[in-house]
């Protein structure tokens, strides 16, 4: 049995280009953890987002051979990530005039999606989440490339496409948000 | 204080700003107690962890098949309409020729052995064929 995980993107992206399915499977085994983050921050846990998550590296299959490696494959991704769930959160504005309501869903879905992540307290997570989706998406947005996956504010500048004083007072407020609503597990 | 403070966990201060930041965590406990949310918070947010279910991965290679199987689908489409329409597009060329040349549609037209007898049979063959 040929060993995937010890080659680098590009190559994987060569063979999955030329129809080998396990490449891509490594390379989705690789990345989804970071997508998952990304996704369900913004979307809170639930169907939605683990569509949203395999959406996401289909449209990256089918840029496969446009992708010229310009970015990391992992800023890539989450390029696509971040973009459909923001779509994704205008298509549920249509139906939810208030946030509060989608907010309850995600709740409702929450014990579902996380059942395989153990080990870190369900209050935390739960009070997490909801802090999260109280957010409004392009507070939440800097908030998950910053704060979560750890990218630079010029990286989540560039990411959307925003300019840096904007990201900056955009993190500002939504730590604020943030500190507010978390206030029973920071004092 | 508190919005340099803020900021100096996503940006590079000036020296004078860090200064005057470094001073003030010594003096203002407030501050201090700020600097530990923010940091909290931080930490938090860095080891919210959520996965996607145990499936993801069959599921999305379910779905790439899928769109390899319509990919390929989708070149023999346009490969057929690639060979087939400059065919039949050739074909009708000759047919209208041979309309037009003949005036009738008879099969002896169309492949143009229309004035072919058993007189002239040998010129046919000889000259012609």
């Amino acid at each position: 049995m040929f060993d995937y995980s010890s080659i680098e993107d590009f190559q994987l992206i060569d063979k999955a280009i030329s129809g080998d399915d396990n490449a891509f499977a490594e390379l989705v085994k690789r990345y989804q953890q970071a997508i998952a983050k990304i996704v369900i921050s913004m979307l809170g846990p639930g169907e939605d987002a683990q569509d949203v998550g395999q959406q996401v590296f289909i449209r990256f299959f089918r840029a496969l051979e446009d992708f010229r490696g310009e970015s990391t494959v992992l800023t890539y991704l989450t390029r696509i990530a971040i973009n459909l769930s923001l779509n994704e959160l205008n298509r549920r504005k249509r139906f939810f005039t208030l946030f509060s309501k989608a907010t309850e869903i995600a709740k409702e879905n929450y014990t579902m999606a996380d059942e395989t992540n153990i080990g870190y307290d369900f209050e935390i997570k739960e009070l997490i989440n909801n802090a999260l989706q109280s957010l409004q998406p392009k507070y939440r947005s800097v908030i998950v490339l910053r704060m979560m996956e750890g990218y630079t504010t010029k990286e989540t500048a560039k990411i959307l496409n925003l300019p840096i004083g904007t990201v900056l007072s955009r993190l500002s407020r939504a730590q604020d948000k943030l500190k507010e609503i978390l206030e029973p597990i920071i004092k | 204080m508190k919005n340099i403070l803020k900021a100096s966990f996503d940006t590079e201060l000036t020296p004078d700003q860090t200064l005057g930041l470094n001073n003030a965590l010594k003096n203002s406990p407030e501050l201090e107690a700020e600097k530990i949310k923010l940091n909290k918070i931080r930490l938090l947010m860095k080891n919210y962890s959520p996965v996607f279910s145990n499936e993801f991965l069959d599921q999305v290679m379910y779905k790439i098949r899928e769109e390899r199987r319509l990919k390929a689908s989708r070149t023999l489409v346009i490969a057929f309409q690639r060979i087939a329409f400059p065919l039949l597009a050739a074909a009708s060329v000759v047919l209208l020729f041979s309309i037009l040349k003949s005036g009738d549609l008879s099969m002896e037209s169309l492949i143009g052995i229309s004035s072919l007898n058993s007189e002239n049979l040998p010129h046919f063959l000889l000259f012609n064929y």
